[in-house]
């Protein structure tokens, strides 16, 4: 088969490669800059191994390249870029209100933070004001989304490792959950919920069944659920001491969320910067010390508790009164910037948005914690075995989604 | 609001801001040469006064006019988020000096800011494409970077000024209802 | 059977080409989900392809953001039925979107 012309490379047709021979890691021009340079020489006894997008265990579509000698990994270089969409460029094109369910699907584990993040930083543009039972209900099933999200990282974190038990639990609480988010918002995921100025719809009758109904059984649940991996020797064996890092190099690589406080440092969003009414709440912020794989992995199932113990709260105190602040369809904010940041399961999701006083957002930066905690893979991973990558890869808790954007 | 955190910001750095420090909501914002980017910021992070040791965000923004570098920092000092925006650069090649001498997090979102917008930050040791494939030569995420847009085509083009990117050269100009305020995007070439 | 979930862009699309060479026949493809079906509600950016059948054969389409499990449940079903009735014969299948003869 032969090409008569081939595209450039900005042509949005896709370069086929026409040879479907083998995907060499090397890439075929010389290094660029100082780093792929010092990469990409190999050194006495050293190799290439590809972990190429399609793989069982890297969390979605992401390239690692591993430079190991023997069995041992001396470097590795993420290649991104397999999943990004360009939902930035996108929002420039869409209404404030439109844009909401453009974030949705880059971190699809945890979509309603990523609406929170966006939502938040257009009502701090718009003066918007919050009804407090909508803030109660985002509350509400926000903590409702972040156990969802903490039992996938519990069955994903062991799925790497090996144990298949596990994630089928964590499924089956995931699953609860997601149809109670179902009958509230209308999906499983990706729940297009939140609005400028409040929530989609009030709470239901279904929804309050199904959630009292889980409630009584949440603690035992979710104890059997960690049961299961908390005092495994195989388990604690492998993971204490994997990828250990010190509160100083986390602040200086930009960790936030559990991988920062596993550190020992107790910053949350939550309590160092509160939005919403989480000042009215009474939570701990669960804190570790050792800043390896366990600490993490132990970090989130505490704070799975404090998720039930907000969500008890919030449930006591949950006020009368609208769901939704009474906004005009054609929404244009004065020329301005704001940031807002919510504290999402995976650390600081944060939105920077820049009005110019037209109808769509002049810029939307999207900033993803996952983005920043897979730079510091290579950090964690000097001299582990290869079967530790993806150990560390996954007690991070990247979502390739919101990686890529 | 802070307004001493503002006092003092004016008092340190009176001869480097070029802009007055705004504060709205909880979020308090300054203006600086790129050139004064690394002073700055070592003075933020390392000063006693600030102890500006978390770095939230760093990214880019393209006003059409110029590019901006738009930084995100946080300290337990103040209760406030503070924005540093690092504007001026000129839109044909961006540079700006990089942070990664003080946060080597900061690598990949300088990695993001020049794949969208191609602006090289120097003193970073990989700055090279991160979403993109490597063969790719433009940068998105600028304002001259037109997405492909087929309502526009449509006869049925409407008056949304997203939807009027691309004009069919024999629309009759009094079909087309401009929005008032919406900006003239030029005609794709 | 290959599913395709998620939103194909174009620097995956040679991995995912390759991929599908790969694998022996007899092979099926199912595209999971509204950006593989037809690009989504990410059409017009700059980097993602417009459904997967512009580059591969699919035989089972599941739409949705996300698909439902009934959907994917039924699709695994319509798949069964394809696989049925082609058991003995492997027509040419076509690269984009085709209607079955028996709609």
């Amino acid at each position: 088969m032969t090409t008569t012309q081939r595209p450039s490379a900005d042509d949005p047709r896709i370069l086929l490669d026409q040879e479907a021979g083998v995907f060499e890691p090397i890439p075929p021009y010389p290094p660029r800059t100082e780093r792929e340079a010092e990469f990409y020489t190999l050194g006495d006894g050293e190799m290439f191994l590809n972990m190429g997008p399609q793989h069982p265990s890297t969390h979605g579509v992401l390239r690692v390249v591993l430079k190991i000698q023997g069995e041992n990994v001396v470097d590795l270089d993420p290649v991104l870029g397999y999943l990004h969409r360009g939902v930035e460029k996108l929002a420039e094109n869409a209404d404030y209100h439109q844009v909401i369910s453009q974030v949705d699907p880059l971190e699809y584990v945890s979509s309603l933070f990523n609406e929170w993040g966006a939502v938040l930083s257009f009502e701090k543009l718009l003066d918007v004001e919050v009804p407090r039972r909508a803030e109660y209900i985002r509350v509400l099933s926000a903590e409702l989304n972040r156990i969802a999200s903490h039992s996938l990282f519990l069955g994903w974190m062991a799925l790497d490792l090996g144990g298949l038990t596990p994630i089928l639990w964590s499924f089956i609480e995931r699953d609860e959950i997601v149809e109670m988010l179902a009958s509230l918002t209308g999906q499983r995921m990706l729940f297009n919920y939140f609005r400028i100025g409040g929530v989609n719809g009030d709470l239901n009758h279904d929804f309050m069944s199904r959630l009292g109904n889980w409630m009584s059984r949440a603690t035992e649940q979710i104890e059997a659920g960690q049961g299961l991996l908390n005092e495994n020797e195989i388990f604690v064996r492998r993971m204490r001491g994997l990828g250990p890092i010190d509160t100083a190099t986390a602040l200086r690589m930009c960790f936030t969320g559990p991988n920062l406080r596993a550190t020992g440092v107790p910053f949350d969003i939550r309590r160092a910067h509160p939005y919403s009414v989480y000042p009215e709440l009474d939570f701990d912020i669960p804190t570790r010390s050792e800043g390896d794989s366990l600490a993490r992995y132990l970090l989130r199932m505490e704070e799975v508790k404090q998720s039930l113990r907000i969500i008890d709260q919030c449930l006591h105190q949950m006020p009368d009164g609208p769901v939704i602040a009474k906004l005009p369809r054609l929404l244009r904010p004065r020329p301005g910037r704001a940031y807002a940041a919510v504290e999402s399961p995976r650390g600081q999701y944060a939105t920077y948005v820049v009005s110019d006083g037209t109808d769509q957002p002049f810029r939307m930066r999207i900033h993803d914690p996952s983005y920043i905690h897979l730079q510091s893979v290579g950090l964690l991973m000097k001299g582990n075995l290869i079967a530790d990558t993806m150990a560390i890869m996954a007690s991070l808790d990247p979502i390739m989604g919101g990686v890529d954007k | 609001m802070d307004r001493r955190f503002k006092a003092r910001l004016e008092a340190h750095f009176e001869d480097r801001l070029t802009g007055p420090v705004r504060q709205r909501h909880d979020e308090t914002e300054i203006r600086i040469r790129p050139g004064d980017v690394v002073p700055v910021m070592t003075e933020l992070h390392d000063n006693a006064d600030f102890r500006f040791e978390f770095l939230a965000d760093l990214c880019g923004v393209d006003t059409g006019e110029a590019m901006h570098v738009v930084y995100h920092l946080w300290s337990d000092t103040t209760p406030d988020w503070l924005r540093v925006i690092a504007d001026g650069l000129s839109r044909d090649d961006p540079r700006a000096p990089s942070l990664t001498f003080l946060w080597p997090g900061a690598e990949w979102m300088e990695r993001e800011a020049y794949d969208m917008f191609g602006i090289n930050f120097e003193g970073n040791r990989d700055v090279r494409r991160i979403y993109m494939p490597p063969e790719y030569t433009s940068f998105p995420l600028r304002k001259d970077f037109h997405l492909p847009d087929d309502a526009a085509r449509s006869p049925g083009a409407g008056s949304r000024h997203m939807e009027q990117a691309h004009l069919p050269t024999d629309t009759p100009s009094a079909t087309i209802r401009r929005l008032p305020g919406s900006r003239q995007l030029p005609a794709k070439p | 059977m290959l599913i395709v979930a998620g939103t194909l862009t174009t620097k995956m699309a040679g991995p995912l080409i390759r991929l599908w060479e790969q694998m022996p026949e007899p092979k099926w493809c199912v595209a999971l989900g509204d950006c593989t079906c037809s690009g989504g509600r990410y059409k017009r950016s700059y980097s993602t392809v417009e459904g997967i059948d512009r580059v591969m054969p699919v035989d089972v389409y599941i739409p949705g953001c996300p698909p439902r499990p009934e959907g994917l449940m039924y699709g695994m079903m319509k798949l069964q039925q394809l696989v049925k009735q082609r058991r003995g014969h492997w027509p040419e299948r076509a690269i984009g979107p085709t209607v079955p003869q028996d709609v």
